[in-house]
């Protein structure tokens, strides 16, 4: 179980990288990500979008405002509601 | 309420009227140039209708359309049995706007005339309560007219950049007939716990929409496809498979996301977005009017969704319509 989730997490840094064209060395899942360079309200929006095509898992604005860092959303998409 | 379906009525025509003046959302100060080509690539909004005069009415827009409808169907307004005027930006609730319209286009008095308080799903509950009075009506050649829209900008704040660059101002009149052999159905939701992803803010310097752009999409994808299914699993027979597929415009991202779970082909699915951005009620009439041809007949899908939480889709026979070139005025 342990090396599903790590390997999961893994792919979720590499979606983010991908999603906001930053080094995927620079993530990890302490990552505040509101202080991603290409962070916006806006962007907000693209990346729910793109969880969603990707995992299939809608956050919520609410959930979204109880997150800080990418680990934080890692588990909303592991364990929706 | 949900499903439904109405015997006997018909889509006759379509005219709609916009502000002439347009602004560029490449010219909004607030935002980068690189911020602002993301928001027209992702929202698809290049340009929006916005009135200059805020003071006036949306009453002059309903009136233009409304005209134009009656030359385009060549109807006397003598023959006007129904008239409902679906709008969330009246200028003053008393008397509702639907009156007063009925007295300006000098309409008979045997029309009813009321208006209907909704928005982004409006067009699509409008048709329902318009097809449902001419259905109940006691004669044959009875006629309605439907007219939706909003001037949006006056409820937009200058510096709110979830909303200005979205909304667009303008309206639709729909002409409605009753007709042998017709048949429309309908899957009508509310999911009225989504109150606050749009709503109305009252501060000192006035009454703004607001709009939380996640929970609007969130909403748009849990409840608009399933809608949208439900009543094509029940009602698109073979026979009855939609030609085209006309969503409220919400943005880009929005509504490539219904048509991907819907499973409609990206050609059947037509958008305005780039040059109209979201005109509210008048987003679905207005679009298909610019897609449609008139001597085209077929199986047409509406779906409306947006404040409320508000989800109403349409699966209509269009078959004998006529469709008026856009209105642009100055106001």
């Amino acid at each position: 179980m342990r090396e599903t989730r790590e390997l999961s997490e893994l792919d979720f840094l590499n979606f983010t990288s991908k999603e906001f064209q930053v080094e995927h060395s620079v993530l990890s899942s302490q990552t505040e990500y509101r202080n991603l360079p290409n962070w916006s309200s806006l962007h907000a929006l693209l990346f729910i979008s793109a969880i969603n095509d990707a995992y299939g898992v809608l956050i919520s604005s609410n959930e979204l405002s109880k997150s800080k860092t990418l680990g934080d959303l890692f588990d909303m998409i592991q364990n929706p509601n | 309420m949900a499903l439904s379906k109405l015997k006997g009525i018909k889509i006759s025509g379509i005219a709609s009227a916009l502000p002439v003046n347009k602004e560029d959302n490449l010219n909004l100060s607030n935002l980068g140039l690189a911020q602002k080509e993301a928001l027209i690539k992702h929202t698809g909004i290049r340009f929006r209708h916005v009135v200059k005069q805020k003071e006036r009415s949306v009453k002059v827009l309903f009136k233009t359309a409304m005209d134009k409808l009656l030359e385009t169907l060549d109807w006397d307004k003598s023959s006007i049995d129904v008239l409902l005027i679906v709008t969330q930006t009246a200028l003053s609730p008393i008397p509702s706007l639907a009156c007063q319209l009925h007295g300006e286009m000098d309409f008979p008095p045997t029309a009813l005339a009321y208006d209907i308080n909704s928005g982004c799903s409006g067009f699509v509950y409008g048709l329902h309560t318009a097809g449902q009075l001419l259905a109940s009506l006691d004669q044959e050649g009875k006629r309605a007219i439907l007219c939706c829209g909003d001037i949006s900008s006056s409820l937009t704040e200058e510096n709110d950049m979830g909303v200005k660059p979205i909304f667009s101002d303008g309206v639709s009149a729909i002409g409605l007939e009753n007709s042998q052999n017709s048949e429309c159905f309908f899957n009508l939701e509310t999911f009225g716990k989504g109150q606050k992803a749009i709503s109305l803010e009252k501060s000192e310097t006035g009454n703004w929409m607001r709009m939380d752009g996640i929970d609007v999409f969130n909403y748009a994808i849990k409840y608009v496809p399933n809608n949208i299914k439900t009543l094509l699993e029940r009602y698109a027979k073979e026979s009855r498979t939609p030609e085209m597929y006309v969503f409220h415009q919400a943005n880009l991202l929005i509504n490539k996301s219904i048509m991907k779970a819907v499973g409609a082909e990206e050609s059947k699915v037509p958008n305005s977005l780039y040059e109209y951005g979201n005109t509210a009620s008048a987003s679905i009439p207005l679009t298909f009017s610019l897609n449609w041809q008139n001597k085209k007949r077929g199986w047409v899908l509406f779906s409306g969704f947006g404040v409320g939480f508000s989800v109403a889709s349409a699966l209509v026979k269009i078959d004998g319509i006529k469709i008026a070139q856009p209105e642009f005025i100055h106001i």
